[in-house]
C-alpha cells in the first residue's frame, strides 16, 4: 500500500499528502462501523426485542372481521317436497389490474353474458381491485368462464334463492329479496326462522379496508337458517291450481281462488290462487299479483252462509231438521222489504231449505234465532276476526256487532249480505261445521327443522273453541249432503264414489262505480265438504266475475270435483258409493240453481246503503308504497314526504332495500325505512333492517 | 488501457449481488400488487452495466477536465426542473421524459463529487486548506444545494452536503478553517431548522421523535415501515409471504420502504445479509480510494464511497425509524432508472480508478 502511495506521488500535477489521509480513510472505516453498528442495533431492538408487539400490530391492522349471514333455510311442504331453496350460483367479478388484455376480454365477457361492452370496459379500464362484471349467472355461462379462466376474471358463488315449483303455491311462500331477505308470504312472516345466522369471518383486509376476497364461503350446517316445514302438499296445491285456472279459463273470470283444508286439524293443504304468481321473477308482477288473496281479501259470503246459520239454529234448540217454514209462495213482504225466492214453495223443512237455498226459509230461520244469538255464532265460527293463520297481512273481514243490526240487516244477513269474509274463514267455518263444531286455528305451519332435519320448534294443531255440539254437526251434515243430491244446487260438485256435501253460492258484487250492487258481476262460489260421514276434506272455491256461467253450481262446483277426485285417491280415502257411470246426481238442471241467485233489492235508505258498502269498501284510504330501489336519498326523502310517512334512514348510497316493500299498502301508523347501499357492494348487509313479522291484529283492517 | 486482468472483480461481484437480492425482493412486491416491476428493474440493472462498462472504460482522468462541464450541465438541469419539472406530491423533482422520468438530483450527486475532487486537484495545499480556500468549495456546493432545497428535496440536500463534508473529511484543514467547518456544522442544525426546512419537513423530524403521533399523517409512513421490520423477526415471514406490501399499508413500498419488505420478509437475517454487502462494498471503495493513483481519483473514490454509504444509512435509518423520513433511495434495491444509473456510474468510476491504479 505504501509502496503504491508514493509511485503515485511521481505524478508532479498531482502531489499527494499520504500521512493524513491514509489515517483519515482509517477514521473513515470507524465511522462506517459505527453506523452499521446502529442500524443493526435498532434493527435487531424492532425485530427481536419488540416483534411480538409489531407482529399484533401487523395481524391487527391486516385481518378483520367479517360478518356475513348463513345459508337461507328451505320451505317445505308437508311431505319435505321442496316449495323455496337456496342453492350457490356463480357470480363474476374482475380484479381489473390483472386483466391482461381488455378488449379481448369484454369481447368474451359480451359474447357470454350480454353485458354492456362500454360499462364493462371502463370497469376494467379503472385499476382498482375488484369489479362486478355479473351477478347470479346461469349454469351454462359458468362453465364456459371456468373453462376459458380469462385473467384477473373470477367467479365467486352467492346463494340465491330459488322457488323450484315457479307459480305453484307462489303468493303463498311469497320470496326473498336478492339480499336474502324475507319480503313476502311465508318467506317473510318466517324470516326469523329462515334467516341464516351472521357469523363472523376472519378475512385480510388492505389499507384502504377493502376486504381481499379469499373466493366464495358456504357457511357451515350449524349456521345455517331453519327450515320451515308448511301444512301444504305439493301435489294438492298443485291440483288445485290447475283446476282453478281451468275453469277461470273456461268461463271467462277474472281470478279464482281455492283453499283445501284438512277439517279435524286445521291445516291448510292448499291455497291457490289464479292468475298465479311466479316468485322466481317477483320484481316482474305487481305487488296486486303477490298478494295472498285468500287471506288478504274478503267478500260478502251470499248464500254460503246459510249453513252456518240454520247450524246455530239447529244447536241453539230454536228450530230441528223437522221445523217447518212457509214458503210464502215464493214472495213475502218483510217489512218494507219483498224478499223472494225463484222457485216458490208452499212449505218447507229446514233440509229443504238448505237444499234449495230458500232466502225466505232463511229470513225466518234468522227471526226466529235472534240477532244476538246469530251475531254470537258468527263471531265464534270466526268470522270478523282474523283466523290467526300466522301470516300476515291477513284480513278479519267485517262483521258488525249484533246490537247495531237492525231488523232489515238481520234479515240480509240471514242470507249473506252485509258482512264479508275471506276464503280462509269460509274454509276454516265449513271445517268447523262438519267437524263436529270445533272450530281450529288454520295451521300453515307445521315445524321448525335445523339444517340436519331435526324439529326445533313444532306448531300443534290447536282448537280455538267449540261452537256447535255434534248432533247439530250432524244433522247439517246431512242437510249439506242433500244440496248435491238429485234437484240440489250443488250436483256437479259430486265426486263419484263419494258422498259429498257443500253449499253453493252466487252473490252480487258492490259495482262501485254506479254504486249498489251490480245485476251481472257476480262472485260464484262453493265450500264444501268429503266424505260427508267422515269428512277428509274442505274445501272453499270461488270464481270472480265469470262472465259464461254464473251460478256457484255450475262454476265453482265442478273445481271442487276435480280436486276431489284427484286428491282423494292420493290420500287414500276409500270410495263408499257405487260409481255410476255417467252419473251426475241431480242438480244438473240449471232452473234448480236459479234458486240460489238472490233477488237483491235496492237499499232502502242512503243510511243503509252506506252500511253495505262499508262491506266491501273500507273507507280507509289505501296508500301504495312506491318502488324505491335505486334511488337516491333526496328522492326517498321527497316521496317519503309526499306518503306522509315517517321515513329511517340506513346507510349511505342508493336505496338497495325498502321496508315496506314495493306495492304494499302503507298503513297509517307505519312508517317507510330505507336501507342505502352501494349497487354491487359485497359487504353490503341489509338484513339488520327487516322488523319483527307483523302480528295478526295489527293487520287488520279497519272495523267500524 | 488497462487489461481485464488487473480489474478488481469483487467490487462487481458485489454490485451483481446486491442487484439480484433487488430484483428478487421486487419480485415479491410484483407478486402482491401484481405488477411486472422486478423485471423492470433487471432491465435497468442491465442497462445500468452496460453504462458501469462504458464509465469503467474512459480513463477517468478525462473527467478531471470535464467536470465543470458536467457540473455545469446539472446545474442547469437542477434549475430547469424547477421551471418544467413534473409535480408530483407537491415537489418538482422529475423530468417527464413519456415512457420514465430523470430525477437530475441523482445525478448532480456524481457530478459535485467530480467537481469536487477536481477542485481539490487543481488547489493543492499541502499545509492544509484555509478558510479563504473553502469559499469555492461553498460556491460549488451551495449551488446545487440551494436549487435542490427548492423542489423541495431534504434528502438529497442532506445528501450532497454528508458526500461533501466526507469528502472534505479526506482533506487537511488548518485550524481556523478546521474550527469554522465544526462550528459552521452546529450551528447549521438550527438554523436550517428555522429558516429553511418546511413545515412537512419539520413534521418528518417530529414524528421521527414520537412515531405514535400521528397516525395517519406524517407518521404513518414511518410507523407502517416500522411495523413491517418489526413484525418480520429474526427469520422474516417467507419470500412473498409479507402483508404490510400486499395489503397496500406500506407506501413507496419499491422504492424509498423497498428495505421494510426485505425485513419483512427475510428478517433480521436478510436484512444483516444485505447490509453486510453494503459494507463489503464501501470498504472496497475506501480501498480503491487508497489505492488511487492521484489525488483527484481518491477524492472520487471517497466520494462514492461516501454516496453509498450515506444513501445506505440515511435509507436504512429512515425505515428503521432512526432518521427522518427523506426521499432517499436504498442502492440497486429501490426500483428506479435515476437511482440505479447513478449508482452504477459510480462504480464504474470505482473500477475505472481501481483499473488505473499504477502506471505502467
Amino acid at each position: 500500500m505504501a509502496m503504491r502511495w508514493r509511485r503515485n506521488a511521481r505524478r508532479p500535477k498531482a502531489p499527494t499528502e499520504p500521512g493524513p489521509r491514509k489515517g483519515r480513510i482509517q477514521t473513515m472505516v470507524v465511522f462506517l462501523g459505527l453506523g452499521i453498528v446502529a442500524i443493526l442495533g435498532r434493527a435487531f431492538y424492532l425485530q427481536v426485542t419488540r416483534h411480538d408487539d409489531f407482529m399484533k400490530r401487523s395481524e391487527g391492522q391486516h385481518r378483520t372481521q367479517l360478518k356475513l349471514t348463513a345459508n337461507r333455510g328451505d320451505i317445505l311442504d308437508r311431505n319435505g317436497q321442496p316449495l323455496a331453496i337456496s342453492a350457490p350460483v356463480a357470480s363474476v367479478y374482475a380484479v381489473p389490474h390483472e386483466v391482461q388484455d381488455i378488449p379481448g376480454t369484454v369481447a368474451v365477457l359480451v359474447s357470454t353474458l350480454g353485458v354492456d361492452p362500454g360499462k364493462i370496459s371502463a370497469r376494467l379500464g379503472k385499476k382498482n381491485d375488484f369489479a362486478w362484471i355479473a351477478r347470479q349467472i346461469g349454469p351454462t355461462e359458468t362453465r364456459i368462464l371456468e373453462e376459458r379462466k380469462l385473467p384477473g376474471i373470477y367467479l365467486m358463488d352467492e346463494p340465491r334463492r330459488f322457488y323450484p315449483n315457479r307459480t305453484i303455491g307462489g303468493a303463498l311462500v311469497g320470496f326473498a329479496g336478492i339480499d336474502g331477505t324475507g319480503l313476502e308470504g311465508v318467506e317473510r312472516d318466517y324470516d326469523r326462522y329462515l334467516r341464516g345466522k351472521e357469523y363472523v369471518l376472519d378475512t385480510l383486509r388492505d389499507a384502504r379496508g377493502r376486504q381481499l376476497l379469499t373466493g366464495g364461503y358456504l357457511p357451515q350446517e350449524q349456521l345455517s337458517g331453519h327450515s320451515v316445514v308448511t301444512t301444504i302438499d305439493l301435489r294438492i296445491q298443485q291440483v288445485a291450481e290447475q283446476a282453478v285456472a281451468a275453469q277461470v279459463e273456461e268461463m271467462g273470470a277474472k281470478s279464482g281462488f281455492v283453499v283445501v283444508m284438512e277439517p279435524r286439524s286445521g291445516d291448510i293443504l292448499a291455497m291457490a290462487q289464479t292468475p298465479a304468481f311466479d316468485p322466481n321473477l317477483f320484481d316482474e308482477a305487481t305487488a296486486d299479483e303477490w298478494r295472498n288473496k285468500p287471506i288478504t281479501d274478503s267478500l260478502e259470503p251470499g248464500s254460503t252462509i246459510k249453513p252456518f246459520l240454520v247450524a246455530a239454529a239447529l244447536d241453539a234448540g230454536k228450530i230441528t231438521p223437522e221445523s217447518i217454514f212457509d214458503g210464502h209462495g215464493g214472495q213475502w213482504q218483510f217489512g218494507k222489504k219483498l224478499i223472494r225466492d225463484v222457485h216458490g214453495v208452499g212449505t218447507m223443512n229446514t233440509y229443504e231449505l238448505v237444499k234449495f237455498s230458500s232466502n225466505i226459509g232463511a229470513v225466518q230461520v234468522g227471526q226466529r234465532l235472534g240477532k244476538e244469538l246469530y251475531g254470537a255464532y258468527l263471531a265464534a265460527y270466526g268470522f270478523g276476526e282474523p283466523t290467526g293463520v300466522g301470516l300476515s297481512g291477513e284480513t278479519g273481514g267485517i262483521l258488525h256487532p249484533s246490537s247495531k243490526w237492525g231488523q232489515i240487516h238481520l234479515a240480509t244477513m240471514s242470507y249473506g249480505y252485509g258482512l264479508s269474509v275471506t276464503p280462509l274463514q269460509m274454509a276454516r267455518g265449513m271445517a268447523a261445521l262438519v267437524n263436529g263444531g270445533h272450530v281450529m286455528r288454520p295451521r300453515i305451519v307445521k315445524e321448525i327443522r335445523d339444517a340436519r332435519g331435526n324439529v326445533v320448534e313444532s306448531f300443534p294443531v290447536r282448537e280455538v273453541r267449540r261452537v256447535i255440539g255434534d248432533a247439530a254437526s250432524a244433522q247439517i251434515r246431512t242437510a249439506l249432503h242433500m244440496v248435491t243430491e238429485k234437484g240440489g244446487t250443488g250436483g256437479r260438485a259430486v265426486i263419484p264414489g263419494f258422498k259429498v256435501g257443500g253449499k253453493t253460492g252466487t252473490a252480487h258484487k258492490v259495482d262501485a262505480v254506479a254504486g249498489g250492487y251490480s245485476k251481472n258481476k257476480m262472485r260464484s262460489s262453493f265450500v264444501g265438504f268429503v266424505p260427508v260421514d267422515d269428512p277428509r276434506l274442505v274445501m272453499y272455491v270461488l270464481v270472480d266475475e265469470p262472465t259464461k256461467a254464473q251460478y256457484g253450481g255450475v262454476v265453482a262446483a265442478p273445481i271442487f270435483r276435480a280436486i276431489g277426485e284427484s286428491v282423494l285417491p292420493y290420500l287414500g280415502v276409500r270410495a263408499t258409493e257405487p260409481i255410476v257411470a255417467g252419473a251426475d246426481a241431480g242438480g244438473t238442471n240449471e232452473e234448480v240453481m236459479e234458486a240460489e241467485l238472490e233477488e237483491v233489492f235496492e237499499p232502502i235508505s242512503a243510511k243503509a246503503q252506506a252500511w253495505w258498502m262499508d262491506v266491501q269498501d273500507p273507507a280507509v284510504p289505501r296508500v301504495t308504497v312506491p318502488d324505491l330501489r335505486g334511488a337516491p336519498l333526496a328522492s326517498v326523502v321527497e316521496q317519503a314526504k309526499a306518503l306522509g310517512a315517517d321515513l329511517h334512514v340506513e346507510g349511505a348510497g342508493i336505496v338497495v332495500s325498502q321496508r315496506p316493500a314495493a306495492g304494499a299498502v302503507l298503513k297509517a301508523d307505519e312508517g317507510l325505512s330505507v336501507v342505502l347501499g352501494l349497487p354491487g357492494d359485497v359487504r353490503r348487509r341489509v338484513a339488520a333492517a327487516q322488523p319483527a313479522a307483523e302480528s295478526p291484529d295489527e293487520a287488520a283492517e279497519g272495523t267500524p | 488501457m488497462a487489461g481485464v486482468a488487473r480489474l478488481d472483480w469483487s467490487l462487481v461481484v458485489l454490485v451483481l449481488l446486491i442487484g439480484a437480492v433487488g430484483v428478487f425482493n421486487l419480485q415479491s412486491t410484483s407478486l402482491s400488487t401484481g405488477s411486472n416491476i422486478h423485471l423492470r428493474q433487471l432491465y435497468w440493472l442491465v442497462l445500468g452495466g452496460i453504462v458501469m462498462v462504458v464509465t469503467a472504460a474512459v480513463d477517468y482522468r478525462h473527467l478531471d477536465r470535464f467536470s465543470p462541464f458536467l457540473y455545469g450541465f446539472a446545474v442547469l438541469m437542477l434549475a430547469l426542473v424547477l421551471g418544467i419539472g413534473k409535480e408530483v406530491n407537491g415537489s418538482r423533482r422529475w423530468f417527464d421524459l413519456g415512457p420514465f422520468s430523470v430525477q437530475p438530483s441523482e445525478l448532480s450527486k456524481i457530478a459535485v463529487i467530480a467537481a469536487l475532487a477536481s477542485w481539490f486537484n487543481r488547489v493543492p495545499r499541502p499545509a492544509g486548506y484555509t478558510l479563504r480556500d473553502l469559499l469555492p468549495v461553498a460556491g460549488i456546493l451551495g449551488v446545487p444545494m440551494f436549487l435542490i432545497l427548492q423542489e423541495p428535496d431534504l434528502g438529497h440536500t442532506l445528501m450532497l452536503l454528508f458526500i461533501a463534508f466526507s469528502m472534505l473529511a479526506y482533506e487537511r484543514f488548518d485550524r481556523k478553517a478546521l474550527l469554522t467547518l465544526v462550528t459552521a456544522a452546529l450551528v447549521a442544525v438550527p438554523v436550517m431548522w428555522r429558516f429553511v426546512l418546511r413545515d412537512y419537513q419539520k413534521d418528518r423530524i417530529l414524528t421521527l421523535l414520537d412515531g405514535d403521533v400521528d397516525r395517519l399523517g406524517t407518521g404513518w409512513h414511518a410507523l407502517q415501515a416500522r411495523v413491517a421490520v418489526g413484525s418480520g423477526g429474526l427469520f422474516g415471514k417467507g419470500h412473498g409471504m409479507g402483508t404490510q406490501v400486499a395489503g397496500g399499508f406500506l407506501p413507496e413500498n419499491h422504492t424509498d420502504f423497498v428495505f421494510a419488505n426485505l425485513s419483512e420478509e427475510h428478517g433480521l437475517i436478510g436484512a444483516g445479509l444485505l447490509l453486510f454487502l453494503y459494507l463489503l462494498l464501501v470498504l472496497g471503495a475506501l480501498r480503491v480510494a487508497s489505492n488511487a493513483r492521484d489525488k483527484f481519483g481518491g477524492h472520487v473514490a471517497v466520494g462514492v464511497a461516501a454516496l453509498i454509504f450515506w444513501q445506505v444509512f440515511m435509507n436504512i435509518g429512515m425505515v428503521l425509524n432512526l432518521l427522518p423520513v427523506t426521499g432517499v433511495t436504498l442502492p440497486l434495491l429501490s426500483y428506479g432508472g435515476s437511482s440505479v444509473l447513478t449508482v452504477m456510474v459510480a462504480i464504474g468510476l470505482l473500477v475505472n480508478i481501481n483499473l488505473r491504479r499504477t502506471v505502467f
